[in-house]
């Protein structure tokens, strides 16, 4: 039986699709089978990320309603072999699949792969309930910004009523300077206030729009910061002990400096 | 320069420092609002607690959470009818 996890924020545009995309991508190349479930019925993004847009031809709905089977269903990426993609419906909407097929469906997928990761949609409604009804474990995505911050407390608390005890935490969009000048609440500080395990921190990177506008993820190679992040969070997942690079804020003389010589 | 040097020492904090408290004050209040049974929870051992020491109409008991500027704190306005004439310290 193989792990199945939902990649979740409450807030949106914090970057669950991307992440699902890049994790999946590093753990399908660490020699995984990985299946990724675009629970974001309607507003399907998953495909177009993966850059698999073209090659969608079922979606989980066809699946529910037995147009045809889960393994038909599935779009094989054609860079890394052993990674999938259950696209979304986009003419449907989130109250059109009831927990009960989603769950059926997690199972089905947990069977034949190591890893399902399921991309929840933002919000707490049916969508969210839909997209974690089947999974075991989770992992919260947010950024350093109060909102999301906010966004993910609410999400763990609802979390844990469902029953799902094991979550990770993964900081988005950390922007070292930043941080460094006492302008960003650090790593440390996001898991003070939710206090939940930390599994990896992804830095700012321009070059997630970049792979974005080619459909090609970034953790495909290492040549970005970015893509390295997912490799390493893929690893941990794995269970490899790899420490977490150290992002805080530098004392005040140290800021103080850094302002003179005009650095942010 | 030593005036810009003056600035920069008066400057604020850095603002993660407030983003911090803020959010810790904004999940607080989060937390409660999720949760109904924790305030009827705190109120029901309230009372029990309460009631070995004095008298009261017991559904008279208000229990609020404010926010005071920068810092919450958790009020309850409980009147009281007599005090008992005989407390568990003196049992």
């Amino acid at each position: 039986m193989g792990r199945v996890i939902v990649l979740t924020s409450g807030k949106g545009g914090v970057g669950k699709s991307t992440s699902t995309a890049n994790l999946g991508t590093a753990l399908a190349m660490l020699g995984k089978k990985v299946v990724l479930v675009d629970a974001d019925v309607g507003l399907r993004n998953l495909d177009v990320i993966m850059g698999l847009e073209a090659r969608v031809v079922y979606t989980s709905m066809d699946v529910i309603d037995g147009t045809c089977n889960i393994e038909k269903a599935l779009v094989r990426d054609r860079r890394v072999k052993s990674l999938n993609l259950l696209a979304a419906s986009q003419k449907n909407n989130k109250m059109d699949i009831l927990p009960e097929q989603m769950k059926k469906i997690c199972k089905e997928l947990s069977e034949d792969f190591d890893y399902v990761l399921i991309d929840s949609p933002a919000g707490i409604e049916q969508g969210f309930q839909n997209a974690a009804v089947g999974a075991e474990e989770a992992l919260i995505i947010t950024t350093p910004e109060i909102a999301a911050v906010r966004d993910a407390d609410r999400i763990i608390g609802l979390l844990q009523n469902m029953n799902i005890e094991k979550m990770n935490l993964v900081i988005n969009r950390l922007s070292p300077q930043m941080v460094k000048a006492g302008n960003m609440m650090a790593p440390q500080d996001i898991i003070d206030i939710l206090s939940i395990d930390l599994i990896g921190v992804v830095p700012e990177d321009s070059d997630v729009v970049v792979s974005t506008n080619r459909g090609l993820p970034l953790a495909y190679s290492h040549a970005s910061y970015a893509g390295q992040a997912y490799n390493r969070i893929a690893q941990r997942l794995e269970g490899e002990d790899i420490p977490i690079p150290e992002f805080k804020s530098e004392n005040w003389f140290g800021q103080l400096m850094n302002k003179l010589a005009g650095r942010n | 320069m030593f005036r810009r040097l003056m600035r920069l020492l008066h400057q604020e904090r850095g603002s993660k420092e407030v983003a911090k408290n803020r959010l810790q004050l904004i999940l607080i209040q989060d937390r409660v609002e999720a949760d109904e049974a924790i305030m009827s929870d705190l109120q029901t051992k309230l009372t029990q607690l309460l009631a070995e020491y004095f008298e009261f109409p017991s559904d008279d008991i208000d229990i609020e959470l404010q926010r005071d500027g920068a810092s919450m704190a958790l009020t309850a306005n409980i009147p009281v009818k007599s005090m008992k004439r005989r407390t568990p310290a003196q049992q």
